[in-house]
């Protein structure tokens, strides 16, 4: 074919961006909604939203159950009895929350170091410090609005189950912020710490292991350090009236709530008049509670760890209970709700003015940041 | 199937890992010497500490860090296909994987395991030999993570075939089963690693050791643990079998 | 699409009398995607290149031919037996997979060595020894692969395939990484083995690669097959297959018209649903022309759309680059 030229260009259509560019803070809001995007497993398949879904359902779940008993024994009379409190629902998800941040939060940073992609991100008007914060930022929000959605479910419920709704709202306002100030300090936590060690980490599966397996280990043996338990299975038998009304609230006491590494456990039995008897795995404050007033039927404990003295003197252990990772938003939202110290582990730290608290709290915040930044200041463009 | 043991070894023998597991396998150890450093009723304490620290929460740690790889890195680094395209059964590779998760997963827990009862039970260097009150409890905590390890390796070699996100849900798992469920209902002991492995430390362990097995209201006889123990492990290698052969090889 | 794909399908890569492997009808699917779509053929002693674009189902089909994938539909037979469930038959069978990946903590002569008991070879020592030094390798052997460059690791992953003396070998992108004068000694390496009766599979993006090295070539287009016998017979196929080309205007009679008249135009049809679909021979011609044609018959014109040109571009692609 000698009509054909030995060398043609043809105009495909390619075409130079001569529009207006933006600048970094458009590259911050976009590695943001990239981050929330990637936590949350959103134009992605099924398998990646698992994490996440199970992440709510962590949260909302035993809000729902304690409203559904709640609404069954039709105990719920006034905010006086709330089966639990709000400042106790935080700690009841809290172990299983950081297991799965520790799976999720790795996947914000380790997938871009694997596979070389950050300096994809610093060739844009974004310096290192604009992507991490965008990550942390990112996975911070996701987290604090899920944790925060469990209590805030409890909460309402209380007030639509209270009867006079509107009179319990003008009540309860404040106790809104509330949960969402505890949701947002329990979401720091669980952005600061897995990103932290997620910063080290050769694969997502290392990061994770040593996030929960560090969280497990390490708040089982500080609170079987500081809890004054004791595997013998002494049994003390009280006989002490109780009425049918605390037998209810008792009811409501799920023993999962009980079972978390570092909890005391007492066994004990409520023997009704109809010779019937239940079991319940409950702290020897709530049992007091429970056992308030006066009526007509009996209870025996059997207690598992009621050991005389906790194996570390309290006077060091009010110290080592702020290395606890499970504990360490405990305490802070414990503070926001005023709570009673029913559990031995608070009422350590409660022996310390309550700033002690917060800058144990704000170590475990601040110290993974700062790591997680020493890691990455010598990605540079 | 020698070399595939060899090279299972080999790979989950990496430094950083070793690091993670020891640290991880070391921490009920030294638990129980603070404890026996700090208290006189030292023994009872430790026997806790078995359950709480070391059957609960290290040995699903160390066993998931390693099973889940065993297979699961393979899959990720797309090297499973030099095993597979090989003139070797597949049967072969499974139980060499296994073998070598098994043993790399017993030896730091038993050595730690062994220090730990020695720890609890031995009163002085002379009455290490005295068999009732030590040499049997030790034996019981040797079985104990015997069954323990062999069970938990073969659940999560599965799940390291089957996801990529295996070590994360082998640990949801390890929480939610394990841990919570079969704290409330007692029907879940069954079927449960965590109470197989406790119950044969203290029925092997005889007297010493019993408290540990008793925890709940009814109690489960050592026939059934070691045959429920055995079915999982049977189940769990025949689905990586049938996994491995029915997959697509990345 | 149809016409040339029944017409050379039948055109089988295999010359000789009993083909080595024998793909029947075979597709494969994830989820929605289908990446390979009814693909039949045979492939016989000799090297055989598989070519088409990143993506056109290359590594799908030479994973189930190696069992490595099963087929979602239709049947694949190495030697005579399925390829997939009998591991015995990798004896037989050499595969070089795509990745780069390799066992880093091993050095290059480990991970041959690894190969070979894998293989239960009588004499290890020697046949690791052979397979290192037909890859020109033994110089680093002793390195370990993490620091082993691309080219490195490729030659190295080609030695554990080759330890076991293999009658059928598949190679995926076996060039990839490799500089110009690594790919003449494969080149010479392959024909080597060919030359033995060898049957060899050699997948590339790239044709060149392949073009003076295939005894035949078969060309995968987004997971179908396009093409399949000797590089030159295809080429004049194509070029003898005039281009079609789809074209609305404001006045399509007038445009007709005119077309009609001009050389570069084969045929001219007006389609049902008012568009004008061209035959030509001359496609640069036409192209030039057409804008004339268009302005002197007072037509505006809209779309012109090449129809149907997938293997034509695709092949272009890959020839031209």
């Amino acid at each position: 074919m000698e009509s054909r030229p030995a060398g043609q260009i043809f105009d495909i259509g390619y075409q130079r961006y001569d529009g207006p560019r933006q600048g970094r803070n458009r590259a911050r809001i976009a590695l943001f909604t990239a981050g929330v995007r990637q936590t949350l497993g959103l134009g992605r398949g099924g398998r990646a939203k698992v994490l996440p879904v199970l992440l709510l359902l962590t949260s909302v779940v035993p809000a729902a159950i304690i409203l559904t008993i709640a609404v069954l024994t039709g105990s719920l009379l006034g905010v006086e009895s709330r089966p639990v409190e709000l400042g106790d629902y935080f700690p009841i998800t809290a172990l299983l929350m950081l297991i799965l941040a520790g799976i999720m939060a790795p996947n914000l940073l380790i997938p871009d170091r694997r596979d070389n992609v950050l300096s994809l991100y610093l060739v844009r008007p974004a310096v290192i410090a604009d992507y991490l914060a965008a990550r942390w930022l990112a996975f911070f929000v996701v987290t604090t609005i899920i944790v925060a959605l469990g209590p805030l479910l409890l909460l309402t419920g209380y007030v639509l189950l209270s009867g006079n709704a509107w009179q319990e709202l003008q009540g309860t306002w404040r106790e809104y912020f509330g949960v969402m100030l505890g949701a947002a300090a329990i979401g720091a936590f669980l952005t600061a710490v897995p990103l932290g060690i997620a910063a080290f980490t050769p694969r997502r599966a290392y990061a994770a292991a040593v996030v929960i397996g560090g969280a497990l280990v390490i708040s089982a043996a500080i609170g079987f350090l500081t809890e004054p338990i004791d595997f013998g299975g002494s049994t003390t038998t009280t006989t002490r009236p109780i009425t049918e009304e605390e037998l209810a609230v008792a009811d409501q006491f799920v023993d999962a709530t009980r079972s978390l590494p570092g909890e005391a456990e007492t066994r004990f039995t409520v023997e009704l008049e109809s010779g019937e008897a239940r079991q319940y795995l409950m702290s020897p404050d709530e049992v007091e509670q429970a056992l308030q007033g006066g009526s007509v039927t009996t209870f025996e404990s059997t207690e598992f760890g009621s050991g005389p003295e906790p194996i570390l003197d309290p006077d060091i252990g009010q110290w080592v209970v702020f290395a606890d990772p499970t504990g360490a938003t405990v305490f802070i939202t414990d503070l926001l709700f005023e709570d009673v110290q029913s559990n031995t582990y608070r009422q350590l730290v409660s022996r310390h003015p309550d700033y002690y608290a917060i800058i144990a709290y704000a170590a475990w915040i601040l110290l993974p940041v700062f790591f997680m930044w020493a890691r990455y200041r010598r990605y540079t463009t | 199937m020698l070399t595939v043991f060899s090279l299972t070894l080999r790979q989950l023998t990496g430094v950083r890992r070793q690091v993670i597991l020891l640290l991880f396998a070391a921490a009920p150890v030294g638990m129980a010497i603070l404890v026996r450093y700090l208290t006189d009723d030292y023994t009872n304490q430790i026997i806790g500490l078995f359950d709480l620290l070391l059957v609960a929460a290290v040995l699903p740690l160390v066993v998931a860090i390693l099973a889940t790889t065993a297979l699961g890195d393979d899959v990720e680094d797309r090297t499973l296909s030099f095993i597979l395209l090989r003139p070797v059964a597949r049967w072969q590779i499974v139980a060499a994987k296994y073998l070598a998760v098994v043993i790399l997963g017993l030896a730091p827990l038993v050595v730690f395991g062994v220090v730990m009862a020695g720890v609890a039970f031995a009163q002085d260097i002379g009455s290490v030999s005295n068999y009732d009150e030590v040499i049997r409890p030790i034996l019981g905590v040797l079985t104990g993570l015997v069954v323990g390890v062999l069970a938990y390796s073969a659940v999560f070699m599965w799940l390291g075939l089957i996801s990529s996100q295996a070590l994360g849900l082998a640990i949801v798992y390890v929480v939610v089963w394990e841990g919570f469920a079969a704290g409330i209902f007692d029907g879940i002991r069954y079927l449960s690693i965590r109470s197989y492995s406790l119950i044969t430390m203290s029925e092997v362990g005889g007297e010493s050791l019993t408290a540990i097995g008793d925890v709940g209201a009814t109690a489960i006889q050592l026939q059934f643990v070691f045959g429920g123990a055995a079915t999982v492990m049977i189940v769990f290698l025949a689905l990586t079998l049938i996994q491995l052969r029915n997959m697509d090889v990345p | 699409m149809t016409t040339p794909e029944t017409t050379m399908q039948t055109a089988n890569a295999h010359n000789g009398p009993e083909p080595t492997i024998r793909v029947d009808n075979v597709s494969k699917w994830f989820g929605n995607v289908v990446a390979v779509n009814e693909v039949s053929l045979e492939i016989g002693p000799g090297i055989t290149g598989l070519l088409g674009p990143n993506g056109a189902g290359k590594t799908t089909l030479l994973h189930m031919m190696t069992g490595l994938s099963a087929t979602s539909r239709g049947t694949i037979t190495v030697l005579g037996q399925p390829a997939r469930g009998d591991t015995q038959l990798y004896r037989q069978i050499g595969v070089m997979t795509e990745h780069q990946a390799v066992y880093d903590f091993y050095t290059g002569r480990e991970f041959v060595e690894f190969s070979a008991r894998m293989h239960k070879l009588d004499d290890i020592p020697d046949a690791v020894q052979k397979a290192i030094e037909s890859v020109n390798m033994t110089d680093a052997q002793d390195r370990r692969l993490s620091t082993y460059s691309r080219g490195m690791r490729q030659r190295m992953r080609l030695a554990a395939t080759l330890v076991h003396d293999p009658p059928v070998l598949v190679l995926d992108e076996p060039l990839n990484g490799t500089d110009p004068r690594q790919r003449l000694e494969f080149h010479d390496l392959a024909r080597r083995l060919a030359a033995e009766g060898r049957t060899i599979i050699v997948s590339s993006h790239i044709l060149e690669e392949v073009e003076t090295l295939a005894d035949n070539i078969v060309l995968m287009v987004s997971g179908k097959l396009a093409a399949s016998g000797d590089f030159r017979s295809i080429r004049e196929l194509l070029d003898d297959r005039p281009y079609r080309i789809r074209v609305t205007s404001t006045n399509q009679r007038a445009l007709a018209g005119g077309l009609i008249g001009n050389e570069a135009v084969t045929s001219v049809t007006i389609e049902d649903d008012g568009s004008i679909l061209l035959l030509t021979h001359d496609l640069p011609a036409l192209q030039i022309q057409i804008a004339t044609v268009a302005r002197d018959t007072g037509a505006i014109l809209q779309t012109v759309e090449p129809q149907d040109e997938s293997l034509e571009s695709v092949f272009t692609y890959i020839v031209e680059r």
